[in-house]
């Protein structure tokens, strides 16, 4: 396994403080929505965050979708180590995404939850999933057979990533569409654009460095199991 | 009510959530590098 152990620390920092840098121009810097365009317009200024997340977590699904082809196609540890961060991170930044969300709503909406919406029901799927997998791969003993079905899950629970992202421009109901492409209707302020945009490469970079941090875990983990029998094996002789 | 509170709780929420998930990991990180080290010189 390579060594990202010196990228961890680095990024993580510089993730952390772009992530609040992040937050605090989203609440003093960036202007104001149009206050009779929306119930609560001051609640818009959760999306700093909100979409970044959301962007990442498809990330961290599509590591979790290319580690189980990975495993499949080559039955190797790395794949498997790549399911594991993937579906671990989905969940992290999921978790983000399904709590911000209902909040903004019950403000917006009034409703914190709408059952009737695609996008919001797939996502919350989405996130369910790597709960699933993150539970089953701490409760299930590791073998072949665990994580033949854990990467299956992994591999068709990413269908409903396109499903998701595609959501709200098909069949669009209440959840708002997609902001950044520039259409009459969705035109966007620049510095609304610009705090949003810096929220996302923050949140990238964060990601990163959480994916190399748990990766050096993994790697910490084998070379102590390798380790420890390399013992075993000495003390048996 | 224009949802300022709503919006300081996301972020409360959230920073909380990784807050303690990196706290937890680099946690995790330090001790394994530990362990690692210890296993290292008794080999």
């Amino acid at each position: 396994m390579r060594d990202v152990s010196h990228a961890v620390v680095p990024l993580i920092t510089v993730g952390i403080i772009g992530t609040i840098v992040t937050a605090i121009l989203g609440f003093f810097w960036a202007p104001a929505v149009d206050s009779n365009s929306w119930n609560a317009p001051e609640a818009y200024r959760i999306i700093y965050w909100h979409v970044p997340f959301a962007w990442v977590s498809f990330l961290a699904f599509a590591i979790l979708f290319l580690g189980s082809i990975f495993w499949y196609a080559k039955r190797s540890d790395f794949g498997w180590v790549m399911v594991t961060i993937g579906s671990e991170m989905g969940l992290l930044f999921g978790l983000g995404v399904v709590i911000s969300g209902p909040i903004w709503g019950a403000a917006e909406w009034g409703v914190p939850w709408d059952w009737g919406d695609v996008r919001l029901n797939t996502y919350a799927l989405l996130t369910a999933v790597a709960l699933f997998l993150v539970m089953s791969m701490r409760s299930q003993p590791d073998g072949e057979e665990t994580r033949d079905t854990l990467a299956a899950i992994g591999l068709f629970g990413f269908i409903l990533v396109p499903i998701t992202a595609m959501a709200t421009t098909i069949w669009r109901n209440r959840h708002p569409g997609v902001i950044i492409i520039e259409t009459e209707e969705t035109g966007m302020d620049s510095e609304i654009r610009l705090v949003l945009f810096l929220g996302a490469i923050s949140l990238m970079v964060l990601f990163a460095g959480l994916v190399s941090l748990n990766y050096e875990l993994h790697s910490l983990r084998k070379q102590i199991s390798d380790k420890e029998s390399k013992i075993d094996e000495e003390s048996m002789q | 009510m224009t949802g300022e509170t709503e919006a300081i709780i996301v972020y409360v929420s959230l920073s909380l959530i990784l807050g303690v998930y990196i706290y937890n990991r680099l946690h995790l990180l330090l001790e394994l590098r530990s362990k690692n080290k210890d296993e290292t010189d008794e080999v």
